[in-house]
């Protein structure tokens, strides 16, 4: 493979970039939203649990 | 107009220069750079940076000091006091700077600005931390498009501060022969497998340096949202926020820690130091081969203006971290090895000043330095009196007998080598390039220490 990295407008390449690297991170930003949310939902629930052990120990 | 001088380095930017004039440094704006800086002004950003120390203050002139056609405004900013450049900073002072990038990036978007450079080779180490000189960064922000500065960026701060991470702090020092960056392929070549797996490694080098590879006709069509480019330079922050220093730890780091010669040592040089300091009377001085800067602190703490060097990283970067935490605002680490100090580098070898060239203090310091540079360095008397002579008039030098513990281990089977190094001919030597003014021996140590005064030449 021969590449002329030289005769590239090394901005042009960066603009690329970022816009993989945005949709990426955006990707990545959309499941982890979804995983938090999940997580709180989860937490929420064993937040209750544990309230009511603690008023069935009361 | 007097003796205008402009800066060597300071013909890229169309936007204005940089120039001295009655032993002051100016940077002048031009007509074409009139209406960003009237924004900078105007949106408030300007004074908000100003403000948070992330930015050096300026006073307005009217005149054109340089008598150039394209002037529009004169800026006197705050001088700094003492010039260094990335290529000298420790890992942790470059990565404060490429922290404060990044913020003042995010900043500026919220004023409808950019930084449209993004290089350590724009900011300076003023009062204990980094701060932007370049005022004329700042350009619109156009929110349609991607960061202008994103590769010079990447390649200058993110490429050396992830090799420093993964491999090596030398890689900091590599600015000098790269001082447009790191090129991020070399970067991807040079950094472990296992930083493909970074997220921050992964995404800003390796896919940057395939996706560069590839043809990229259809760019120009590319459009972008703020959002999408404040999810980078958080994702650039938070990354760069949690690198670690590859703590490869050497010899002299805990030099006056564990391995003290004679008890009571440290505190008979520092009593004999302050003693010598409070006679001379420096405002500035460098300290050479400052270990853990135990002597620069005091000096410091002193109110003498301190530039502290070392060739060991580790032992600068603890002493950065150190005047960062402590707030100290005189004290400047720098990784600078005595033996090979910075060369000047650029167009016509000008545009970064050589470390000897631009520095001028009150007083060296030599502490416990003498030996390596002699015995470790092959390094005559002579030449060390003369050069340490050129860098101040004032010398504290300490001599370490070659039957000192920490001598022999320079030494190792090289005894026979160094028969001329002895007090007696250091004395000699030194004495033609100074008058020895006080002379004490440190406790049980064996060791003496001088304060020595510069022969009028």
């Amino acid at each position: 493979m021969c590449i002329h990295l030289l005769y590239i407008d090394p901005g042009s390449g960066s603009y690329l970039v970022q816009v993989i690297i945005a949709g990426i991170l955006g990707i990545a930003f959309y499941f982890k939203s979804i995983w938090t949310k999940i997580k709180s939902i989860f937490g929420a629930r064993r937040k209750e649990e544990t309230g009511d052990n603690l008023k069935q120990n009361d | 107009m007097t003796d205008f001088k402009k800066h060597p380095a300071s013909f890229r930017d169309p936007a204005g220069f940089v120039f001295q004039s009655d032993s002051k440094w100016y940077r002048q704006i031009n007509q074409s750079y009139a209406q960003a800086y009237s924004k900078l002004k105007s949106s408030g950003l300007l004074d908000k940076l100003i403000a948070q120390n992330k930015l050096i203050p300026h006073s307005e002139i009217q005149k054109n000091l340089s008598g150039d056609k394209n002037h529009w405004l004169t800026l006197l900013p705050q001088q700094i006091p003492y010039l260094s450049f990335p290529y000298e900073w420790s890992f942790d002072a470059l990565r404060d700077t490429a922290i404060l990038t990044l913020d003042i990036a995010l900043e500026s978007m919220n004023y409808g600005m950019i930084l449209k450079d993004a290089t350590p080779f724009n900011f300076q180490i003023v009062s204990g931390g980094p701060i932007l000189i370049d005022t004329l960064s700042f350009e619109k922000y156009d929110e349609t498009k991607p960061w202008v500065a994103y590769r010079q960026f990447i390649e200058t701060f993110l490429c050396p501060l992830l090799l420093s991470s993964y491999k090596s702090p030398a890689f900091i020092g590599m600015l000098s022969q790269y001082p447009n960056g790191i090129p991020v392929n070399f970067c991807a070549a040079l950094l472990p497998f296992s930083s493909k797996l970074n997220p921050l490694s992964g995404l800003h080098i390796h896919l940057q340096s395939k996706v560069s590879a590839e043809k990229t006709s259809n760019t120009k069509q590319i459009t972008f949202t703020r959002e999408k480019l404040t999810r980078i330079l958080a994702h650039l922050k938070s990354g760069i926020q949690n690198l670690k220093l590859n703590q490869v730890r050497s010899e002299w780091n805990d030099y006056y820690d564990s391995t003290v010669p004679k008890k009571n040592y440290v505190e008979e040089k520092e009593r004999l130091f302050r003693s010598f300091l409070e006679i001379s009377s420096p405002v500035s001085c460098l300290d050479i081969g400052t270990n853990q800067g135990y002597f620069s602190l005091l000096a410091s703490e002193m109110e003498i203006d301190t530039v502290a060097i070392d060739s060991d990283h580790l032992c600068v970067n603890d002493l950065y971290i150190d005047t960062r935490k402590k707030n100290i605002k005189n004290l400047l680490p720098l990784v600078i090895d005595m033996s090979n100090p910075s060369p000047s580098i650029g167009w016509d070898n000008e545009e970064r000043a050589a470390f000897l060239g631009r520095s001028k203090f009150d007083m060296v310091l030599a502490l416990a330095l003498i030996h390596h540079l002699a015995i470790g360095k092959n390094l005559p008397f002579e030449k060390i009196a003369n050069t340490f002579s050129s860098l101040g008039e004032w010398l504290i030098i300490e001599f370490v007998p070659s039957s000192d513990e920490k001598s022999t281990i320079i030494l190792g089977e090289r005894t026979d080598m160094f028969s001329w190094y002895t007090q007696e001919i250091f004395e000699t030597e030194f004495s033609n390039f100074y008058t020895i003014k006080e002379k004490k021996t440190i406790g049980e140590s064996g060791r003496t220490l001088y304060l020595m005064h510069r022969n009028l030449s």
